[in-house]
Order: C-alpha cells, then sequence, then structure tokens
C-alpha cells in the first residue's frame, strides 16, 4: 500500500509539475462561457465548471498549487520545529522546561481562529507593502504572491508542535550517548554539535513525520480555501474546486466528485507513506 | 487536585490575556475598518459612527476598554446588539451540534475500535479498520456535500439545509442527522484508531490473563478490566478533538446552512466586527482551555500511574 501510495504521488506530482508544459498557458482560466456546466466526456474529459473552465486543467493547476502549499508550509513548520526542538532537547533544564511549556499552552490554543484572522486580516497587507515601496520609487511588487505566502507561513506557523515535540524526544535520548559527549569533550562548538552532528542523527522519525505533515498542510489549505480564505479565484487550488463543485452539486456533480476523490486519494496516499516509512525506518514506534 | 486545579486556572489568565492581546492588534494594525463596504457613508457620518464605537480614541484606551467590557459591547454588523447576546443566542446550536458529533464520534469510534482490537489482523480487524482510514483521509468539507448530494438530493431521506426544523426548538430533527455524521465522522475514525491500539496494548498484559483464567466472562473482561486502560489514549485525544470540532463547525455551519456561532464567526471576521471577533475568540480560547483542564484530571483520576504534579 505505502509503494502504491508512493507511485501514485509521484504521478500526480509528475501530472501537475510537467502536464502544463504540454498544454496551452491559458488551460485553467480558458472562459467558454457557452460550454458551461458541460457534462464529462467529449471535449472536456472531466467536465466544465459554471464559467465553462476545462475542468481537467482546473485539476492540475490545482494540484500544482496545493501541493506547493503542501511542501513549502510543511518545510517551513519543519524548519522552526527542528530548531525550537535541538534546542529545548539539547540545553535542557530551565530552558527546556520553559520552552516545552509554551509548547503546552499553544497546543491548547484554538489555532485555526488565529489562521483565519491572519488570512483575513493580512489579506490587504500586500498592496500596503506595495504602496510603500512605489512611494520609494520602487518597482517592487508583492501583491500577486502575498496570499501564497500568506498561506505558507501562517500554515507553517500552526503546524511545528508535533515536529518540535518529537525533535526534542530524539535529541534528549541522543544526548545521552558517547559520541555527543566525545565533541563536547573536544570543545567543538555547540552550533557545530547541534547541526552537524546531532541533526543528521534525527532525521530519520522527521521524515516519517514529514510524510505525515504534508496532508495535515494541505488539509489545511483546503480547509482556508474553502472558506473563502486561502488561495484567490481565478488561481485554482483543490479546495477552492470542492467549494466552487459544492456549491454547484445540484447541476453539475463532477464538479465535486473529481477534486473531491483526487484530493482523498491524495491524502490517502500521503497517509500509506508515511506509515510505510515509519515501519521500515522506526520499528520502535508502534502503529498508534 | 484543589492545588493543582487552581493553578492551572492561573497560568489561564495571562494565556488569555496574550490571546486577546494578539487578536486585538492583529485586527486593528490590518489595513481596513468595519465601515469601509458602506459606500454611502459620509465624512460625517462616518466621524459620528467611529465616535459612538469609540473608534477615536487611542488604540490601548480602547484595547483596555474591549477587554473589562467585552460581553456588553455593541457588534459592529448587528445593531443594537450585545456581543454576549450574540453568543449566548449562537452558541447552543453549535454546541448542540458539536454534541451529536461527539457521541457518533466517541460511540461508533469506541464500538469499532474494540471489535478490531478482538481480533486483530483478521477481516473482522480489517474492515473497520479501513472504514477508520477512509474516515481519517476523507476531509469534513468533501464529505458533507457528498453526503448531503446522496441522502437529501438524489434519495431524500433528510433536508439538505437547516436546523432544527421550522420551529427550531425541538431537541432532534432529521435535519440535523447529516451535519453531526459528517463531524463526528472524522473523530469517530481517529478514536476508533486509538481504541483499537490501547486495546491492544492491555489485552497483552499479564492481568486480563489473569482475570480470563479465573473465569471472568468475555464481555466482563472487555467492559471491566480493559477499557479503562484501553481508553486512556481516546481520553488524551479528547481536548484537541474538542479545539478540532469547533473548527469543524465553520465549515459544517456553511455547508449545511446552520445558524451557528461558527458561521457567526467567519462573517464577523470578514466584516471586521473588532468586537464580534474579540468576544467570540476569547469565548473559544477559554472554552478550549477549561475543556482541557477537564481532561487533564479526568485523565488523571481514571490512570493511577499519573499524579497531579
Amino acid at each position: 500500500m505505502a509503494l502504491a501510495g508512493g507511485v501514485f504521488i509521484l504521478l500526480l506530482a509528475g501530472l501537475s509539475f510537467i502536464g502544463p508544459f504540454f498544454l496551452e498557458g491559458d488551460y485553467y482560466t480558458n472562459t467558454v462561457l457557452e460550454d458551461k456546466l458541460t457534462a464529462p466526456g467529449g471535449e472536456y474529459t472531466l467536465g466544465s465548471d459554471h464559467l465553462g473552465r476545462d475542468q481537467l486543467g482546473r485539476i492540475i493547476k490545482g494540484g500544482q498549487i496545493s501541493l506547493l502549499v503542501g511542501l513549502v508550509a510543511t518545510f517551513v513548520s519543519l524548519t522552526i520545529g527542528i530548531g525550537y526542538g535541538t534546542i529545548s532537547g539539547y540545553f535542557g533544564g530551565k530552558i527546556d522546561s520553559v520552552m516545552m511549556r509554551l509548547v503546552d499552552i499553544l497546543y491548547s490554543l484554538p489555532f485555526v481562529i488565529f489562521v483565519i484572522l491572519l488570512m483575513v486580516f493580512a489579506k490587504d497587507l500586500g498592496d500596503s507593502i506595495d504602496e510603500w515601496f512605489r512611494a520609494r520609487g520602487s518597482e517592487f511588487s508583492i501583491s500577486g504572491q502575498w496570499n501564497m505566502l500568506l498561506l505558507f507561513v501562517a500554515i507553517g506557523a500552526v503546524e511545528w508542535l508535533t515536529m518540535a515535540r518529537i525533535v526534542r524526544g530524539q535529541v534528549m535520548s541522543l544526548r545521552q550517548q558517547e559520541f555527543i559527549e566525545a565533541c563536547i569533550s573536544l570543545g567543538l562548538p555547540t552550533r557545530r554539535i547541534l547541526f552537524r552532528h546531532m541533526v543528521p542523527n534525527i532525521l530519520g522519525p522527521v521524515i516519517v513525520y514529514t510524510t505525515l505533515t504534508i496532508p495535515a498542510v494541505m488539509l489545511l489549505e483546503a480547509f482556508l480555501s474553502f472558506l473563502g480564505l486561502g488561495v484567490q479565484p481565478p488561481t485554482p487550488s483543490w479546495g477552492l474546486l470542492i467549494k466552487d463543485g459544492a456549491d454547484r452539486m445540484r447541476e453539475a456533480w463532477w464538479m465535486l466528485v473529481f477534486p473531491g476523490a483526487l484530493f482523498a486519494i491524495t491524502l490517502f496516499s500521503f497517509n500509506f507513506v508515511g506509515d510505510g516509512l515509519r515501519d521500515a525506518l522506526d520499528p520502535k514506534t508502534s502503529k498508534d | 487536585m484543589l492545588k493543582f486545579i487552581l493553578r492551572r486556572i492561573l497560568e489561564t489568565i495571562p494565556v488569555l490575556l496574550c490571546v486577546a492581546a494578539m487578536t486585538f492588534f492583529m485586527c486593528r494594525l490590518a489595513p481596513g475598518g468595519p465601515f469601509d463596504e458602506d459606500k454611502q457613508v459620509t465624512a460625517e457620518v462616518r466621524e459620528l459612527l467611529n465616535k459612538q464605537f469609540n473608534l477615536d480614541q487611542p488604540l490601548h484606551k480602547q484595547f483596555i476598554q474591549y477587554i473589562t467590557h467585552l460581553p456588553t459591547l455593541q457588534s459592529f454588523k448587528y445593531p443594537n446588539r450585545t456581543v454576549g447576546e450574540i453568543i449566548s443566542q449562537k452558541f447552543p446550536v453549535s454546541a448542540k451540534l458539536g454534541f451529536f458529533a461527539m457521541c457518533i464520534a466517541l460511540g461508533l469510534g469506541v464500538l469499532f475500535g474494540v471489535i478490531a482490537s478482538l481480533r486483530p489482523n483478521t477481516y473482522i480487524d480489517y474492515i473497520p479498520s479501513s472504514l477508520a482510514m477512509i474516515g481519517i483521509c476523507l476531509p469534513t468539507f468533501v464529505m458533507g456535500p457528498l453526503l448531503m448530494l446522496v441522502f437529501s438530493l438524489q434519495l431524500g431521506w433528510f433536508p439538505a439545509t437547516g436546523w432544527g426544523g421550522f420551529s427550531g426548538d425541538q431537541f432532534f430533527a432529521s435535519d440535523m442527522v447529516l451535519p453531526s455524521v459528517t463531524l463526528g465522522f472524522f473523530y469517530a475514525a481517529y478514536i476508533s484508531r486509538l481504541t483499537r491500539g490501547g486495546m491492544l496494548d492491555i489485552l497483552t498484559q499479564d492481568y486480563i490473563r489473569t482475570a480470563k483464567a479465573k473465569g471472568a466472562s468475555g464481555l466482563r473482561v472487555i467492559l471491566k478490566h480493559s477499557l479503562r486502560g484501553g481508553l486512556l489514549p481516546v481520553i488524551s485525544f479528547m481536548g484537541p478533538a474538542v479545539a478540532g470540532l469547533i473548527a469543524g463547525s465553520f465549515v459544517i455551519e456553511t455547508i449545511f446552512a446552520i445558524p451557528g456561532l461558527g458561521q457567526d464567526f467567519v462573517k464577523s471576521a470578514f466584516n471586521r466586527d473588532y468586537t464580534l471577533v474579540l468576544g467570540v475568540v476569547m469565548f473559544y480560547a477559554t472554552l478550549i482551555i477549561l475543556l482541557n483542564l477537564i481532561v487533564d484530571i479526568l485523565q488523571v483520576t481514571l490512570n493511577p500511574k499519573l499524579k497531579f504534579d
């Protein structure tokens, strides 16, 4: 199952990132109003949406966006989690207890609420930044990518907590081992010990948890897009496509079923790969 | 135990203050205001409105006024309604949805988890376990519309939208089924996995063998001897589950057009309804922290190995 999941993810990534090279530039925004809500088959393999856009093209572009958000936001959370967990686990004592108490408190907060607020209230900030630069005679513009950047940061800032806990546990047990003590007695600088000797040794569990974080991140992105807070139209993401489909499922079931099913299968695959990797790399942890 | 509860409650106060400050300043430092979209508003009217809602005062003064008078503050978008009134009117709907969902999650989850754990790695295990995997991977916003498509639009068994029929004051109505199932299914799946894992750990213990050897019936071994230990992972999951249910209610209430607090929260954020946003955030934060505390106490009382530290 894990292997099948992995193959599916690779195929999907190939389709979303390489597929567009074989399509025309406007494959996901090309609007043909006469063809709106065409059933699947014929000219439109997966049907067309309420504006007559090709559903297949939109799913491909949506997959590209969803995977991109999944990977980048996971990377952000990975960086924060590893940094935080390593420091907390290595120094131990007071620093550790304060840092971990903070994580406990953050765990108990309604995070999704903050992400929603951040997405709503920081939405127009991109325009403000542009204005600030324009006022100083610079051509620099960020508002086009602002929403994606915000998504990366907002989601990444939420999902690092569990990673920090896992890394901390690993580092604490590594700290007891002889080779780290040897490093300390050799007088290596702390930074070098942490990043040259500690981090490479905790990669196993980290990789496992990373494959499990990606689907969680994609879920959060789709959740936000569904509420109208994530990726902004006309750029599609799977969450947005599912929302469009849910709004029009009475007339056009294909607008809901195809993106929904694909999204579920993708999450499925990531979870299977994660479970498989966990069994392979980390035999100690049991399956739940 | 009393000391533990007191300490935790004292710890809560600075946390809530931080939440309030973060929410307030995030709202207020962002561009835009609550009256931006009302095109007809002239400069004079805007000034009057700003005065009425104290928007013309310095920020720190407003903040202090907000946190000291939160429940009695007026909403920006619902004229003449206070934050407290809106929350006390809308929250019971969301709470009921959450309650039904939780009942489904615990009932189905524990049942399937226990069944799966009794015969591990047979079909009795595989079927509930794969159902659980599907439940975990099918997000609520896919599941909700799909269920609606099948059960209300195609089969016509349940109403597609609404809450509590026309009168809205019945305890249970057929239009509550789909939203509750949608919201509860993910947690049922997760809880069944946790239950299965917890039960598998317990069922191999020596004391279970002893109980069986002394002739306790199978049902008694499960209910009396194993469940208490086997459900510990489920209990510790309850805290995050409640937070998740609240987030899930935002989506469910939007899909099924349920007049609850979750839908109101998302709308009020879009509308820059500062007072209502802050009120709802504080309400949810307090609720989650309180429920977490209850879960922690429950955990210690059920698991003799743990102590109030």
